[in-house]
């Protein structure tokens, strides 16, 4: 199984000459199975030049699309992922339905590509597109491969992913901040929600547990995290403790802020070294053109 | 009925919530810096709230794997800012009236719901049930009467038939329900929660609220909301209905696992009064709405 990220950004696209080697696309990442069958987490910029690059094979393209939530800066490529608009071509989108407005996936897809706010229609698509909304916990054969979901926490509803394929496999957490208690620590219902927070984060990382491959979002440092509190991401230290936990054989913290220049990223991986305790996997920050080969 | 009509289904997935919870619910998601322990409170303080998130977090769009029963857990679960949006949208949709067709007292109906949500966990804090799963014996004290609500909303004249028949006899108001309506507001209130997926133990003891369990059922959230729907009464005279159920009625196991008459028994609760005081803090806030 193979790895490659497309778009490594969160919350906005943001060119420009302090992104330029990590990259500015927002979130996308191409994994190739055994068989050479093509899965996607999440739809952001960075699945245009994955289009591009699927089309130039010169064959039908048929791909998984797992979104792990609708917010913009996760599907904003999917009206120019041109494998959408040629037919023959097939895409199974998998997903969460959106409690607050009572949708499904296929309609809140279908949402941003409205006359307003795009040219051509989601009905005037002409590859053959499947949609799945996934109750959590669910377990879906794609070709030679298994994914399983579980919830997040986000601001908005959102699924991790976990692709199993000939015995590797690989997690990655969406959009994720890791819960905290609303509660003082000398209210009644502390110690409760407490509780509660534990069987999440346990169900999380059971979903993870032994992944070859661990992608988190870290959008913050620790310092920044302080005043984003509910923004719903999290940070490097809150991404290596959920990785510690599940076990897993290497991490790739993902989902940089917009504002995190290149040599930002530079100082936090050096950093990062520093700090590695002998017992933690290879840790590695993403950039646009990574590739990881699981074997 | 064994089941709830589809147009009865509709109607209270439309249903509005307490006013003084909606005002809440808008002036706190609209502050910035409001405290999100303070909406979970607000939520977990009306039935209406609490049934509808309930609903959401339970609805086979999720997982099937567990159930939700309490608010705290559904904000864990689903998110923090999606039940605050569910809520706002409940809100949206305005506040059940103050003045009903079928006269029945809101403000009396939130006091004794709140009263008996608070009983009764303070009696599963007695037979020392962990804090968490004392939750849920919280919101099954909360819905236990949510069906006269429906009622109130939806069949006004017929409710307002067997709320008058309930007082002019001294009869319990679920046998007027039964006689006037065909089916009284434990079963309704139930058949709700069965068709929400709700948890079987909630949907139970709901049912079952106005029937005294055999001494060996183990089904301690039945048990205890049984009692507590009594004692509210004791401590909070109900207006709806107010036929009291006389002491000697009752079953041994009732005094034999709680004390010896209902006064001990409430007397012996500890903190009842203050997370009394607590609970219905709320409604004097909805007072001047």
């Amino acid at each position: 199984m193979k790895i490659r990220f497309w778009g490594v950004r969160g919350s906005i696209a943001s060119p420009g000459p302090d992104t330029v080697r990590y990259g500015g696309n927002t979130t996308c990442i191409e994994v190739t199975t055994d068989a050479g069958h093509t899965i996607i987490f999440d739809a952001g910029t960075g699945i245009r030049p994955l289009g591009m690059k699927l089309m130039e094979r010169g064959e039908p393209v048929k791909c998984a699309v797992c979104i792990s939530h609708t917010h913009w800066d996760h599907i904003q490529g999917l009206p120019f992922f041109v494998p959408l608009f040629v037919p023959g071509n097939e895409v199974d989108f998998f997903g969460a339905f959106d409690p607050v407005y009572q949708k499904d996936l296929q309609s809140i897809l279908a949402q941003q590509m409205e006359y307003c706010y795009f040219p051509v229609r989601e009905m005037e698509l002409k590859a053959d597109l499947r949609y799945h909304t996934l109750h959590e916990g669910s377990r879906v054969e794609y070709e030679d491969a298994v994914i399983t979901n579980v919830l997040m926490n986000h601001p908005v509803l959102t699924y991790g992913y976990r692709v199993d394929c000939n015995g590797k496999s690989v997690f990655f957490s969406g959009d994720h901040e890791p819960p905290y208690n609303i509660y003082d620590a000398d209210d009644t219902f502390h110690g409760e929600y407490d509780g509660l927070i534990q069987n999440k984060v346990s169900r999380i990382c059971q979903t993870a547990t032994d992944v070859d491959l661990f992608i988190v979002d870290a959008q913050y440092t620790e310092a920044e995290a302080v005043t984003k509190r509910g923004w719903g991401h999290g940070t490097f230290a809150s991404g290596l403790a959920m990785a510690r936990r599940s076990k897993a054989k290497k991490i790739v913290f993902t989902h940089h802020d917009p504002t995190r220049s290149d040599d930002q990223l530079d100082r936090i991986g050096g950093k990062l070294s520093q700090q590695r305790r002998d017992a933690d996997p290879p840790m590695e920050i993403a950039y646009e053109g990574l590739e990881i080969d699981l074997g | 009925m064994t089941t709830v009509s589809s147009e009865l289904l509709e109607l209270c997935e439309r249903m509005p919530a307490f006013p003084a919870s909606v005002q809440q619910v808008i002036s706190l998601t609209s502050d910035i810096n409001s405290s999100p322990k303070d909406l979970v409170r607000v939520i977990d303080h009306d039935p209406v709230l609490t049934m509808k998130i309930l609903k959401v977090a339970n609805s086979a769009y999720f997982g099937l794997t567990r159930q939700i029963v309490s608010i705290n857990h559904a904000v864990v679960y689903l998110g923090l800012n999606t039940v605050k949006h569910v809520a706002l949208a409940i809100a949206a949709i305005g506040s059940l009236p103050k003045e009903n067709k079928a006269g029945f007292d809101m403000d009396d109906f939130l006091l004794h719901s709140l009263t008996t949500a608070v009983i009764t966990r303070a009696l599963a804090r007695h037979m020392r049930i962990p804090e968490v799963e004392a939750a849920n014996f919280f919101v099954a004290g909360l819905l236990h009467d949510i069906g006269q609500v429906v009622f109130a909303q939806f069949k006004p004249n017929e409710f307002n038939q067997a709320l008058a028949a309930a007082r002019k006899t001294g009869t319990p108001l679920h046998e007027q329900e039964h006689a006037i309506l065909g089916n009284d507001h434990s079963e309704l209130g139930a058949l709700l929660c069965e068709t929400w997926s709700f948890p079987e133990s909630l949907v139970s003891a709901i049912r079952m609220h106005h029937v005294p369990s055999p001494a060996k059922d183990q089904d301690a959230i039945r048990k205890c909301l049984f009692v507590a729907n009594l004692l509210a009464g004791r401590v909070n005279a109900p207006v709806n209905s107010p036929a009291a159920v006389e002491e000697d009625d009752l079953p041994p196991w009732v005094f034999r696992t709680f004390g010896n008459d209902f006064q001990t028994i409430i007397d012996g609760l500890s903190g009842l009064q203050t997370d009394l005081q607590q609970a219905t803090s709320l409604l004097q806030v909805g007072q001047g709405v």
